[in-house]
């Protein structure tokens, strides 16, 4: 539940309060998405429609979820747990799996260190957010996420790998990442447990769920160890602005958004980069607004991307004035663009003199690099790109590569 | 899958006779499909298992059933990196293609 938790972190009137995430997805029959530990107490479940949940708990506060808010603050955790190892996995919902392969010297076992050396990454957070930090360490992902589950605030439990086998026995089958079909067949079969699932037969598991059977079994007894894959973690520029009286008024918004993006492409364009990925964000005391947006090809043009980005805002505009304007650039490029091997009057072959070289003209220094592969390898490769049908709607028909005879 | 290009992509000894080569020739890859049938993960080159952020457009070809029919559902993606690439799926073998 770490979306309440952060909607409680940055409104701490509602500690202790029953609190309810609606589902963003329902828009029209609103759900319950996430609930605080008070509103459950009085009755309150996931999934139950609001208008019920009202009916069980009268004081019940009812909140719409802030989605770039959880993103932008899982990217903050995942950039803190970083500083343990590089290989980060953030599997949603507040769960982080770290790969912490080959740094023993490190975070030496023990469960004093490891939960020091977590918290240590947190000194920013409020204690509130850290003192709810779950900690499992075992091998693999599915084991350690096991040991998360089973483990206390500040009693993190450390899995050696020869008691993993021991260790996964008693755990509920329902843990097990398979089909819901199989899970209730194997429960119907009065299976409780890990431990009973790895008493059966693995020709028997095969013959009654074929190779997903044999698949759970494996799991069972820790013999599939699934590995962390990391994010990919996306290096990014942020440029921001502050305002003393908020910003409502979209014209201004989008002249300051100007502004920013003059700065934010000039140290770009000092670094020989274009830009694809561009988010802008919008924060106020109590909420947040951003628009991501993916160029078709990079750019570092002004006012191209100042074009694209305002219609964007025009689209959709923010919901309250904004009190930060920030502006990031996610994805880079620092190779010219593919479009540009067809723009003839761009790319004419040049000699280093500067003497341009006329259409279709081989330079002498190709030449002499075509007959020396020739003669070394009987054959060159070298080729041109000529249009072949650049309007076909199939994209390797559009144009091809041609050998260049001399 | 050379049956289904116009243009020779076969080996350098054989280039040196055609001259021309297909740019961009569509590659096997791995697509995960969601109950819909839709596209969710992408599997790069280097093994990587890409979620697809947003699908951006998507087209059809059926084509030259005369000869070597080709048939074919296409689909420019958004990758969560901001990669922008185009797959499709070959609807006669049902396999996937990335250019």
């Amino acid at each position: 539940m770490l979306q309440i938790r952060l909607e409680i972190l940055r409104n701490p009137n509602l500690q202790n309060t029953p609190v309810v995430l609606l589902n963003p997805k329902k828009i029209n029959r609103r759900t319950v998405w996430q609930c605080s530990k008070e509103a459950l107490g009085m009755g309150v479940h996931l999934n139950q429609p609001v208008s019920q949940a009202f009916s069980f708990c009268q004081n019940l506060t009812a909140l719409e979820p802030d989605l770039d808010y959880y993103n932008s603050m899982e990217i903050n955790i995942s950039g803190n747990l970083s500083r343990l190892s590089p290989e980060i996995e953030s599997a949603g919902n507040g769960r982080f799996f770290v790969n912490v392969d080959g740094l023993q010297h490190l975070h030496k076992f023990g469960s004093d260190r490891i939960r020091e050396n977590v918290h240590r990454q947190f000194d920013q957070f409020p204690d509130s957010l850290v003192s709810c930090i779950r900690i499992g360490w075992a091998k693999g992902k599915f084991a350690s996420w096991i040991a998360a589950t089973t483990a206390r605030p500040n009693k993190p439990v450390i899995v050696e790998d020869q008691k993993l086998i021991s260790f996964l026995k008693p755990s509920p089958i329902s843990l097990l990442p398979i089909d819901k079909d199989i899970m209730r067949r194997l429960q119907q079969f009065g299976i409780r447990t890990l431990g009973e699932l790895t008493l059966l037969p693995t020709p028997t598991l095969v013959r009654q769920f074929g190779e997903k059977g044999e698949i759970a079994r494996t799991w069972a007894t820790g013999e599939k160890i699934d590995l962390v894959q990391p994010n990919q973690s996306l290096k990014s520029t942020r440029h921001s602005m502050d305002f003393h009286t908020p910003i409502g008024n979209v014209e201004i918004l989008c002249k300051s958004l100007k502004k920013l993006l003059e700065t934010a492409l000039a140290d770009l364009k000092h670094q020989n980069q274009s830009v694809q990925g561009i988010r802008i964000k919008g924060l106020w005391t109590k909420g947040s607004w951003s628009l991501n947006h993916i160029l078709r090809n990079p750019s570092i043009s002004h006012e191209d991307i100042y074009r694209t980005l305002k219609s964007n805002i025009l689209v959709s505009p923010p919901t309250s004035p904004i009190e930060k304007l920030t502006l990031e650039f996610f994805q880079f490029c620092t190779f010219e663009l593919q479009d540009d091997f067809f723009n003839h009057e761009k790319n004419r072959w040049e000699v280093p003199n500067n003497k341009k070289i006329a259409k279709g003209k081989i330079p002498s220094s190709l030449r002499e690099a075509i007959t020396e592969m020739k003669l070394r390898m009987g054959f060159s490769p070298l080729y041109r790109i000529v249009e072949i049908d650049p309007l076909s709607r199939i994209p390797e028909r559009r144009h091809a590569l041609l050998n260049i005879e001399i | 899958m050379t049956t289904e290009l116009p243009l020779s992509n076969e080996n350098r000894h054989d280039d040196r006779v055609t001259r021309l080569r297909i740019l961009n020739p569509p590659l096997p890859t791995r697509i995960d499909l969601d109950q819909d049938g839709m596209p969710t993960y992408y599997r790069s080159k280097n093994g990587k298992h890409l979620r697809i952020s947003i699908i951006r457009e998507r087209w059809r070809i059926d084509d030259e059933w005369w000869r070597e029919e080709i048939s074919r559902d296409y689909f420019t993606l958004v990758l969560e990196n901001g990669m922008i690439i185009t797959v499709f799926q070959n609807l006669l073998s049902h396999k996937w293609y990335s250019h």
